[in-house]
């Protein structure tokens, strides 16, 4: 277990390497001076001098990159260029929202999704299968803003039950602080649970048709124990790998939402970070964002051996 | 002992609209729905009633009427045409990207298909860049060049690529060790010609399949990067940018995110309709469960 558990984590080296390649390139694949960029029009020629000190712009390309890697590892994101705050404090103010309401779209949609995917594949052909998938189609090609404005006007505007946007810290009480957060995960929901449940349907399709379903049928096993014992078991490893691929969808989607509900999360640290061309935030939440990806996907596959025995270390 | 001969079975062409109609309902849904955006977007200058960029502030936030079939924006714009003319920008969009990434892939597929050495390099760097979520990458790249149609193609169709490359490299690598790869290569076919007389056709039905849902995610990312005021300059209509100026007066004038939004979904959701259909008229291990 222990020798896997390293070689997973070995594993991710280079896929981490790749981002920081691709998040450091992001500025310097810009045609022409990165600081005349990030400076904007009206910027002086003194200003422009400050902004190269400050990002090194000067030194070979391969020294700033192995500068400012050595930096990231010792946990050093740089600094903004707007109000010189380090841009890991910057995150870790931020982080809450994001994370919180993407844990939360996570477990309701594992909840909601692989039910409703078990039962479209075990009634594959019938209209409640169908059902089923035509509304996933729907839900899956739905903007998150009809979503997000349409729950708004529903249960904020005329029923009153939650506030139309912004957000309270944990820190603030749970009263104050569960209403903010229900309809914007409810919103990136939609997406999720649709995806999830098409992915499911599929897989739990695939193992039904395997001989030892039949075996299970013959012998006389009643249904939901069918389904429960021998679909959901096999088909577990490939949903709960969809749920971390998936990922990278909801932490998109959940960005935009930050914007419809005017949640202080990373999503819009980013966008108003691009709109002062404050670079070290953009590079250091892509940065964050994507190593939360890489570590969500690692522990799913750790988890591989809960669900399927046959899997050893 | 008899032996039970399959009835000869009508080809796909001489089957009727009803058999359609009845197999794939959804499909054909699909079809008529995007047809009718197409031409909507097409015949813009005719079917739009105003001028889709001309300000009129005496006519602030008109609401739906015969005159202001969706209403009008807070600049005085008409939402209706500027609708119709978005749907041109959204369609180019989902079309280019839809092109580019698979061309891309498609020749990356290939090459790490075939070549050990390449496949290692080219699936770490798909990899890392799978692990970058897609409108965050695309944000990015957006952020960094002058905005216009031809830089958001590029931007959304680069975290598309990765899926591309996965798909048309498993196609090869599972029939590269055919029998008849193999007799081709020592009847003499060249590489080239391997690649596109002999492989490439396997890749064709996936990629169609794969390409309409790029096309369908395409023309949702355009929208939330014109909505999050990033990407194609806002002197053009985008359904993206409509929303976005109708954000803080939705609680005033819902009609200005109400309609650019169905027309988006619902484009969205034609196109998928059709990729299901394609996936489960090409892929027959799926359409047999059926």
């Amino acid at each position: 277990m222990l020798a896997y558990i390293l070689k997973r984590l070995l594993a991710t080296i280079p896929v981490m390497a790749t981002v920081a390649v691709i998040v450091f390139m992001l500025l310097h694949l810009t045609p022409g001076d990165p600081a005349a960029l990030i400076g904007g029009d009206l910027a002086t020629p003194e200003d422009l001098r400050r902004i190269r000190e400050q990002l090194g712009l000067e030194r070979p390309i391969a020294e700033q990159f192995l500068g400012w890697l050595w930096q990231v590892l010792q946990g050093d994101l740089g600094t903004s260029l707007f109000n010189q705050m380090p841009v890991s404090q910057l995150i870790a103010q931020r982080i809450e929202p994001t994370l919180i309401i993407g844990l939360t779209i996570m477990t309701f949609a594992v909840i909601v999704a692989i039910p409703l995917g078990v039962v479209a594949a075990w009634k594959a052909g019938s209209w409640i299968d169908q059902l089923i998938m035509t509304l996933a189609v729907i839900a899956f090609s739905m903007p998150i803003f009809l979503i997000g404005y349409l729950l708004i006007f529903k249960f904020s505007v005329e029923l009153k039950w939650f506030p139309v946007r912004g957000y309270q810290p944990m820190s603030a009480g749970s009263a104050k602080f569960f209403p903010h957060i229900v309809l914007p995960s409810l919103t990136v929901s939609f997406i999720y649970i649709a995806l999830l449940t098409r992915m499911t349907r599929a897989t739990v399709l695939d193992v039904l048709n395997q001989d030892y379903m039949r075996t299970a049928r013959a012998k006389g096993m009643a249904t939901p124990r069918i389904l429960a014992v021998h679909a959901l078991k096999n088909a577990a490893v490939p949903i709960v790998t969809m749920v971390g691929i998936g990922l990278s969808s909801l932490l998109g989607g959940i960005v935009v939402t930050e914007t419809v509900f005017a949640i202080p999360g990373m999503g819009r640290l980013m966008i108003d970070a691009i709109i002062r061309r404050d670079f070290p935030i953009l590079q250091g939440v892509i940065l964050v964002l994507s190593a939360l990806y890489v570590l969500i996907n690692l522990l799913i596959d750790l988890s591989y051996s809960l669900f399927d025995p046959r899997i050893r270390y | 002992m008899s032996i039970a001969i399959e009835a000869p079975r009508k080809s796909a062409s001489s089957k009727t609209l009803s058999y359609w109609l009845r197999r794939y309902p959804l499909f054909i849904l699909g079809c008529i729905g995007l047809a009718a955006i197409i031409l909507l977007a097409l015949f813009a200058p005719l079917i739009g009633t105003h001028d889709p960029v001309a300000i009129n502030p005496a006519a602030r936030l008109r609401p739906p009427s015969d005159a202001w079939l969706f209403g009008s924006d807070p600049f005085g714009r008409d939402v209706f045409s500027r609708v119709i003319w978005g749907g041109r920008v959204s369609l180019t969009v989902g079309i280019g990207v839809a092109a580019l990434s698979v061309c891309l892939g498609l020749a990356i597929g290939m090459i790490a298909g075939f070549n050990r050495v390449a496949d290692a390099i080219l699936m770490r760097i798909m990899d890392g860049m799978m692990a970058i979520p897609g409108i965050l990458l695309a944000v990015a790249l957006v952020a960094i060049v002058k905005p216009s149609i031809t830089t958001v193609v590029v931007a959304i169709a680069i975290p598309e690529v990765p899926r591309v490359v996965r798909l048309v490299r498993s196609v090869v690598l599972s029939i590269r060790e055919q029998p008849y790869i193999e007799a081709a290569r020592l009847s003499g076919v060249r590489f080239p010609g391997l690649l596109i007389r002999h492989v490439l056709p396997n890749t064709i039905a996936p990629l169609i399949v794969q390409a309409s849902f790029v096309c369908a995610s395409a023309i949702l990312s355009e929208a939330y990067l014109s909505f999050l005021g990033l990407g194609i300059p806002p002197t053009t209509p985008t359904w993206g940018s409509v929303i976005s100026e109708g954000r803080n007066v939705v609680q005033l004038a819902f009609w200005v995110v109400l309609y650019p939004s169905l027309f988006l979904g619902a484009t969205v959701l034609f196109i998928n309709l059709i990729g299901d259909g394609l996936r489960d008229m090409l892929d027959p291990r799926l359409a047999r469960t059926l």
